[in-house]
């Protein structure tokens, strides 16, 4: 800077000479000005998220340059008008792939690239998203209100018909900050796509081997799905490839780092005196400069993440100077960035890469949810009456429900939400698949937690697509079903219902006695949409089938 | 590699090393627009904006006819014009540059905070000679280059400044800044 300035100033004598006396004002009023130039910096979050945009595009713009050897509208030009998106998202998908192919410059290499990427499709590609699949329960989040505000606002959690308790409260959330205002009518989903990782030349190598135990070259059309490979060394690691997922996992070669549990066996005190302390917790910056190296040193990829932060989970139910739970290691999340937006949870945490850094060793221990980040977006309606939004903010967020009933209700106050990528998951067309689906959605911060209760949320996550606020706000689930009340007179040691006698009749023929079956209490309205529980059939004894057994 | 040699190969396909001019520019665009806007929300919508034009015309990028630094620093100069008549109908172009400082945009408090110390100063100049003080001083640019960026020549620029020189001359202060604007 100094450099700058004498360069200036004498560029300026140049022009006249009689600024020299001035010069120690000038220098003053040249160092003010820029220094006034760290007031414009850039904020390093949006810098990296408009990073991963250009990313996209200029990854989009491959693909579309590689399709052109493949362009139908100008083959068949009235074809054009008869495809839909869904051909021409086929096509960019087949191009999209990275094949397993050999480097030119070393051919004994082999490259199996995982791609990043989002394809744009039509609209409402996805079909609806409030349909639950015919085969799987209807998932929904399980009413909460155990006087603990949500057991986290699950989009997806499996529905319990769980008994309410004895006494709880109910939470209403209020928001009372900044006008919500949404412009746009329609705004992009995304869903994750996989299985465009091959590797053929890898699973040739295998099919031809010699196992000695069998003849693997009888198999054919063979497909590898998961590959680990272990270090054999002191603090070594293990890395797992999973080629349907299209993701990597590293992980700690277990025998080759220490062990204290199974140094100390059942010596208790042994144990205590191992266990990792509160001291042993490194500062947050130091715990995000011990992932950082890591993630340097092997060359991962982070051009798809945000700023680093420390996941505290632990620390919400217990002190970390009570000592009663110190981890052993603790997660650095690298915040997942897609079409410029962070990724969040339904409980609206972040959610990315994780990096698990083991505290008494002070090294990384772990790596997760290192994976391919391909999407297809297409375009949904949103919720623009800010109402309707508030409307589900207020239960407490999307799949979220109250017992009514409650003791008391407690209002907590929401903060200004930020716009943000949620990610869901959607019934697959293959029954024991799931579609991750990424919804733009609300996150409203709770401002304060209230003193009676216990509430573990930070978040009330609402999703703008407007069918999906719209069942969320009409197809609330029915209260549980009450226990079948006994009939006066029952005898929990008599005959059960169904139970067959069997009595000696004049002629001597042992013959079944038919029982009546009691009559069962009528079920509870089905509303359309509900979850209906598989039921076992009725067990009806009926006289024909006992008499011909 | 130098930018050249990046353009070039950008240009035959390996459209992904535009990335590398990003980070290069980014921060510098970023504080030219948002010197221009003072309202981070816009300054950012905008560097957005002109990065994607960058990306979207650099393949029929001349070498032969400028740097590309300067060809984006003309990208983003266009887009804040562009900005400003959208929110302003404004049949003048020379009145743009000025526009900021006669009508009430939204400019962030922190900002006009910060920059109050040298705001006496700046308020002196007009708003090209304020233009090509942040080129000059904070981007470094040549004088050559930034005719390029603002569309004068040389010749015109360094007459307006001698007269402006002259102006400041006898007012206090400032004169010494505005002197700034050397060549």
């Amino acid at each position: 800077m100094k450099h700058n300035i004498n360069k200036i100033l004498n560029d300026l004598y140049q022009l006249d000479s009689s600024f020299k006396s001035h010069e120690k004002e000038l220098k003053e009023i040249l160092n003010d000005f820029i220094e006034a130039k760290k007031s414009f910096e850039i904020d390093e979050n949006f810098a990296k998220s408009l990073r991963g945009q250009i990313i996209n595009r200029t990854q989009n713009s491959k693909l579309r340059s590689k399709l052109s050897f493949f362009n139908f509208t100008n083959m068949y030009p009235k074809l054009s008008y008869v495809f839909s998106g869904a051909l021409i998202t086929a096509l960019m998908f087949f191009g999209a792939f990275e094949l397993v192919q050999r480097d030119q410059s070393s051919p004994n290499s082999l490259k199996l690239a995982f791609k990043n990427e989002i394809i744009e499709t039509t609209a409402h590609a996805f079909g609806p998203l409030n349909v639950a699949s015919s085969n799987q329960e209807l998932t929904r989040s399980a009413v909460k209100g155990f006087g603990g505000g949500g057991g986290g606002a699950g989009f997806d959690q499996a529905a319990s018909s769980m008994i309410a308790p004895e006494f709880y409260y109910s939470y209403k959330y209020v928001y009372t900050d900044e006008e919500l205002n949404i412009n746009d009518d329609q705004l992009p989903i995304f869903k994750r796509v996989t299985g465009g990782t091959q590797n053929n030349a890898l699973t040739d190598i295998l099919s031809q081997a010699d196992f000695g135990l069998f003849d693997i070259t009888k198999f054919s059309n063979f497909n590898i799905e998961n590959l680990t490979l272990i270090e054999d060394k002191d603090y070594g690691y293990g890395v797992s490839l999973n080629f349907v997922d299209e993701s990597y996992g590293i992980y700690q070669n277990w025998q080759k780092w220490p062990n204290f549990y199974a140094e100390c066996k059942d010596d208790i005190v042994c144990i205590e005196s191992k266990r990792p302390k509160a001291s042993d917790i490194p500062a947050d910056e130091e715990l995000i400069k011990i992932a950082d190296e890591f993630l340097k040193q092997y060359n991962i990829n982070t051009s798809n993440y945000g700023t680093p932060v420390i996941n505290k989970y632990w620390e919400k139910s217990m002190s970390r100077e009570s000592e009663i739970y110190i981890p052993e290691a603790i997660e650095v999340v690298y915040p997942l960035i897609i079409n410029g937006q962070v990724v969040h949870d339904e409980g609206g945490n972040k959610v990315g890469l994780n990096v698990i850094v083991n505290i008494m060793y002070k090294k990384v221990s772990g790596v997760w949810n290192l994976r391919q980040e391909r999407y297809e977006s297409s375009l949904y309606e949103v919720e623009k009456n800010p109402a309707e939004i508030l409307k589900v903010a207020e239960k407490g967020g999307f799949g979220t429900y109250e017992f009514p009933g409650a003791e008391k209700q407690i209002e907590v106050k929401l903060g200004t939400p930020t716009l943000s990528l949620v990610r869901i998951w959607r019934q697959a067309e293959q029954p024991d698949r799931m579609n991750e689906i990424l919804v733009p959605s609300y996150i409203f911060p709770i401002v304060e937690k209230p003193s009676e209760g216990y509430m573990y949320r930070d978040y009330i996550v609402v999703p703008l697509v407007k069918e999906l606020i719209e069942s969320d706000l009409n197809n609330i689930p029915t209260m549980p079903r009450p226990m079948p009340l006994p009939v006066e007179g029952d005898d929990p040691s008599a005959q059960k219902e169904d139970e067959v006698k069997i009595e000696s009749t004049s002629s001597g023929v042992v013959e079944p006695a038919v029982t009546e079956p009691r009559p069962m209490p009528l079920p509870m309205p089905v509303e359309e949409g509900e979850v209906v529980m598989q039921k076992e059939e009725e067990a009806s004894v009926k006289t024909d089938e006992v008499v011909n057994r | 590699m130098t930018e050249q040699q990046l353009i070039l190969q950008f240009q035959s396909g390996q459209t992904d090393l535009f990335v590398k001019l990003y980070d290069s520019y980014v921060q510098k665009i970023y504080r030219f627009i948002y010197f221009k806007i003072q309202h981070k929300q816009t300054a950012e919508d905008l560097t957005g904006d002109t990065f994607f034009k960058a990306f979207e015309h650099l393949k029929t990028f001349d070498l032969s006819k400028g740097s590309f630094k300067t060809w984006i620093y003309k990208i983003a100069r266009n887009t804040v014009i562009d900005y400003f008549r959208s929110v302003k109908e404004i049949k003048n172009i020379e009145d743009i540059l000025d526009l900021h400082d006669a009508h009430d945009f939204k400019r962030d408090i922190e900002v006009k905070i910060k920059i109050e110390k040298i705001e006496q100063t700046l308020k002196k100049l007009d708003a090209k000679q304020r233009e090509i003080l942040v080129l000059r001083l904070w981007e470094d640019l040549k004088f050559k280059e930034i005719a390029e960026i603002t569309g004068r020549s040389e010749a015109s620029l360094k007459m307006s400044f001698r007269r402006s020189l002259e102006l400041l001359k006898k007012s206090k202060g400032a004169v010494y800044l505005f002197l700034l604007i050397n060549f």
